[in-house]
């Protein structure tokens, strides 16, 4: 009878098991799209066999970049710009502000959403920059202040004068919202890649590792290779990084770099030349990229250090500072 | 001292005629393997790589700018270079595994690897 039994299992379960892990290792296939959203260009490859995924991803970067750009005069920003408040049909804006609340409160405020005045003030990065006055300067800096904006819901109220530039986290959010999209699907592994924002999701085939190559801020050459290694199948990591030398101005021969110091109301002048943060989150990558550009090498220690997110910056001097966990391996420049 | 045995048995010769079949073939075999795949790196990091199972007479690679590449008959040549020698234009087409084109002036290599090489192409560029 025991025999008889064992007999059954090698028969029935057997095959079913080896089919099941033959299953399990099938890989999808791999789709691959560019599209222009939030002013830059947005790279997707997702690896899976429902053609749905790629849709609803590129429809919701779309859909964000509409919403969230102040330059649009007829974006969900640019209304609450105007009006002041703004009762919106779903929480993606709210929830983009309540998010940077919290973290505002736990890194500090060196990055505000409220800092349109400021940078339409300056216009670096546009056709027209300008350097404004003194006067100028100190007037939009009292319009900033994140604490006064009001979430009731999906209800949101400006303080009077101010308004918002979503461009610090914006990248990293819409990314955010495409990962809460993939995990609900059966995409094996997905990298979406926004210049200065990435997002790495999955498993790669036989649980390869993700390489991303972080550019030199002074060259523009690569600068090294970061490897990433997921052993959780919808394991996500967002990575953004922040620094002065792809999107900037010159005028008069001098180079304004497009992330502005609130304290001064003028460019930033930092002695780190590019901040990359790794992390869960987008907008937590893309927030944290910038506060620490700002801060220069004098705030760093604190955040090679940190446990929730790893830091790669290089400095005026081309050293390059890193959390030790993170696998950095140097470009061999040849003779 | 105890000598050999003489090659009497015809077990002995044929051992003997298939180890000369052996050494033959060996010697007949071609010294270089084969690639299946080019590797292509700007300063030492890998930029593309490139399927040399597929003809493509005009290829140009994504932070290789400048360059232009013909894969043909599974193997590679440079077509088209931004720096002003353009020396690379002038090699031969590449295909056996560790071969390799090099632009010094734009720190180019175009390395001929049996696809399981470790240099991959990466999976984003950021910044």
């Amino acid at each position: 009878m025991i025999l008889m039994k064992k007999k059954v299992l090698f028969t029935f379960f057997l095959p079913l098991l080896l089919l099941s892990t033959a299953c399990g290792t099938q890989q999808r296939s791999l789709q691959q799209e560019t599209i222009a959203a939030m002013d830059t260009l947005f790279s997707l490859t997702v690896a899976t066999d429902d053609t749905g995924v790629m849709e609803n991803a590129i429809a919701t970067l779309t859909e964000l970049s509409a919403l969230l750009d102040c330059h649009s005069n007829e974006s969900a920003v640019s209304l609450l710009n105007e009006a002041h408040t703004l009762e919106c049909s779903d929480d993606t804006l709210p929830r983009l502000l309540t998010e940077t609340a919290v973290l505002q409160a736990k890194f500090g405020n060196e990055v505000q959403l409220t800092c349109r005045p400021l940078t339409a003030l300056w216009g670096i990065a546009t056709d027209h920059p300008y350097i404004p006055t003194q006067e100028e300067i100190l007037a939009a800096q009292q319009t900033i202040d994140d604490s006064g904006i009001s979430v009731h819901q999906n209800t949101i109220t400006l303080p009077d004068d101010a308004s918002l530039d979503l461009g610090a986290v914006a990248k990293g959010y819409a990314l955010d919202r495409v990962a809460a999209q993939l995990v609900q699907t059966d995409t094996e592994y997905a990298v979406i890649s926004a210049a200065s924002a990435v997002l790495l999701y999955g498993q790669k085939p036989d649980d390869k590792a993700f390489t991303l190559q972080i550019t030199d801020p002074q060259s523009g050459s690569a600068l090294g290779t970061v490897t990433i290694s997921h052993t959780e199948p919808q394991q996500i990591t967002m990575v953004g990084t922040s620094g002065g030398y792809a999107r900037y101005s010159e005028i008069d021969g001098t180079r304004y770099c497009h992330i502005l110091d609130l304290q001064t109301g003028a460019p930033a002048i930092s002695d780190l030349t590019c901040v990359t943060v790794f992390c869960e989150n987008g907008l937590m990558a893309d927030f944290l990229s910038t506060t620490i550009f700002l801060g220069g090498t004098a705030q760093l220690g604190k955040h090679l250090s940190a446990d929730d997110y790893l830091v790669l910056a290089v400095d005026t001097n081309g050293d390059i500072f890193s959390s030790e966990p993170l696998q950095f391996s140097k470009a061999e420049v040849m003779a | 001292m105890k000598q050999l045995p003489p090659l009497r048995k015809r077990g002995d010769l044929l051992i003997l005629t298939m180890l000369l079949l052996c050494s033959l073939c060996l010697m007949l075999l071609p010294l270089h393997k084969q690639g299946t795949q080019a590797v292509i790196a700007i300063g030492g990091v890998t930029v593309g790589v490139v399927d040399l199972q597929q003809e493509q007479p005009l290829l140009s690679v994504t932070g290789a700018e400048g360059f232009l590449f013909c894969v043909n008959d599974h193997g590679i040549s440079v077509t088209a270079a931004p720096c002003p020698s353009g020396l690379c234009c002038n090699s031969t087409p590449i295909s056996a595994v560790g071969q390799c084109i090099i632009c010094l002036p734009m720190q180019l290599t175009v390395t001929i690897t049996d696809g399981e090489a470790q240099h991959i192409a990466p999976d984003a560029i950021i910044g």
